[in-house]
């Protein structure tokens, strides 16, 4: 396969020019301005890289979980790069050190290599499709959740407001915005939106 | 970020994570929110740095989704066309589907919940006027929702939240009134502003008179207001006070987009300029809360504001979530 000749020091070889290290606060702003933009990207790679779908969100978290500590010691001056050399190597660590996890789990570890030399388009879309992006995921939502969603977002009505409003429970109005909250997210940050995207 | 870097094992339960972070955030955004809350909050936010990203990354999605308050109009029209299918099909088709381009056209947004009851809202850092058919206006402050149903006998405007000016044409036989609660204005030829907070009352009457009139319990209580009076009710007590046409100036400067504060706390600085932001300033010690701050800033600006806490106060900024934390 191949595998010994991975390098291990890909990754800091990348941020070897990196200078600062950051606080949680600056870690987060940092997170949400290059890391999350990257989401549906990654997604996309996960998915295609790794052939138990239902691990996938869990790999992403553990891909985020490594970026962020990593970025608080030393912000990675390419985030993209270190995002997908990330992703690439715990996909590889994990065929590696896991048993039970046969081989062929890793579709194509040469199509790796390939998808490292270019990582994947980012998420950027103009403000209309973004727009677009958002309407549709709220169209999305179960009916009772997105009326919920409307009602506190778009109205601004506070919990219990939108409990009087709908004529249900506070709990319930509780339930259907954190799941709605819940989606959104997924579907803000791991979906490439409709629209045209950047190449 | 080599095998050995690897400090949180698979754990195999980033949708709990995610659906905990979402529950977080909404408990912030739409309940009270208190300080044992936050004590929580913070201890689950410091549990793990998948805790932490998975708050950063709902946050972001519920940031963007402020976006969609631009869908409103879209959204209330298609509310009213449906609602108007269901009870009346046919000839009302075509009354809804006038309402919904008039809705769209002006930017007027109208909900029907009840018949002829409009619903007018506007979001966090909206502002926007709304003119009745009698030429009356009602001007909406940030994060306001009211509802107005207008008969032949009366004009009804229930305050369910925020801020709002009224601008009334004065009828003796069609009565303007603005109910907040259990509390309930009744104008006599007036212009005045009203805010309603979770907790009180505010009425500041710049011309005219209004009726004040608040049933609490069993008894109740009437009190006439003259231009420069305002009033604070709260749960406990209902206080008076005389302001000057400068102070109310100040008071309405949200309708120039701008907020005016002389020698204001940091604290209360701060909770009148959040009103205007989904984004939050916050002091974490009360040492800092105290200091004072002058000025007018423009209500949609919370950098330039930030930046005089930073240079005149010499306080330091960082960015926190949703959060801008001040400090010394």
């Amino acid at each position: 396969m191949g595998m010994a000749e991975i390098p291990e020091t890909s990754v800091e070889g990348a941020d070897a020019r990196a200078s600062a290290s950051m606080n949680a606060p600056e870690a987060d702003a940092w997170f949400a301005r290059e890391v999350l933009p990257l989401e549906a990207a990654l997604m996309q790679f996960l998915q295609h890289n790794w052939r138990n779908k239902s691990d996938v969100a869990d790999l992403r978290q553990d891909v985020y979980v490594q970026v962020y500590e990593a970025a608080l010691r030393q912000i990675p001056d390419k985030p993209k790069q270190f995002v997908f050399a990330t992703a690439r190597n715990l996909l590889v660590d994990r065929v590696r050190r896991e048993q039970i996890v046969p081989i062929e789990a890793v579709a194509d570890l040469d199509a790796l290599d390939v998808a490292m030399d270019e990582p994947p388009p980012d998420r950027q879309v103009a403000a209309r499709d973004e727009l677009r992006h958002l309407q549709a995921a709220l169209d999305r939502l179960t009916p009772r959740c997105r009326e919920a969603v409307v009602l506190g977002r778009i109205e601004g009505l506070s919990g219990v407001q939108i409990a009087e409003r709908m004529g249900i429970g506070q709990a319930t109005v509780s339930k259907h915005l954190t799941d709605g909250l819940a989606a959104l997210a997924n579907m803000i940050h791991g979906e490439i939106p409709q629209g045209r995207v950047k190449p | 970020m080599s095998g050995a870097d690897v400090k949180t094992p698979i754990v195999g339960n980033s949708k709990d994570i995610d659906r905990q972070a979402a529950a977080w955030l909404q408990r912030q955004q739409f309940w009270n929110w208190t300080g044992e809350d936050q004590a929580e909050f913070s201890a689950w936010l410091d549990q793990a740095t998948a805790h932490r990203i998975a708050f950063v990354r709902v946050s972001d999605a519920w940031k963007r989704t402020h976006r969609l308050t631009v869908l409103r109009d879209y959204l209330h029209a298609q509310a009213v066309a449906k609602a108007d299918l269901r009870l009346w099909p046919g000839l009302m088709k075509v009354v809804a589907a006038l309402i919904a381009i008039a809705a769209l056209g002006t930017g007027a947004v109208i909900y029907l919940s009840a018949p002829r009851e409009e619903i007018i809202a506007t979001a966090i850092g909206g502002h926007r006027v709304v003119t009745l058919h009698d030429g009356s206006t009602i001007e909406l402050s940030t994060d306001t929702v009211v509802r107005i149903s207008q008969t032949n006998e009366a004009r009804t405007v229930k305050l369910d939240k925020g801020e709002a000016y009224f601008q009334v044409k004065h009828s003796a036989t069609r009565l303007f009134t603005v109910a907040a609660g259990n509390r309930q204005l009744t104008d006599l030829g007036t212009k005045f502003v009203v805010r309603r907070d979770p907790d009180r009352l505010d009425v500041s009457v710049v011309e005219g008179r209004v009726l004040f009139d608040a049933k609490q319990n069993a008894h109740r209580q009437i009190t006439l207001l003259n231009a420069g009076d305002e009033l604070v009710a709260t749960e406990s007590a209902v206080t008076q006070l005389k302001r000057s046409p400068l102070e109310l100036s100040n008071t309405l400067a949200w309708r120039r987009g701008v907020l005016v504060f002389k020698n204001m706390p940091l604290v209360d600085a701060i909770a009148e300029f959040n009103r205007y932001h989904s984004e939050k300033l916050i002091v974490l010690d009360s040492a800092t809360g105290r200091l004072t701050i002058g000025g007018t800033f423009e209500t949609g600006n919370i950098r330039a504001f930030t930046e005089v806490a930073q240079d005149v106060l010499g306080l330091r900024a960082a960015t926190r979530g949703n959060e801008i934390v001040l400090s010394r």
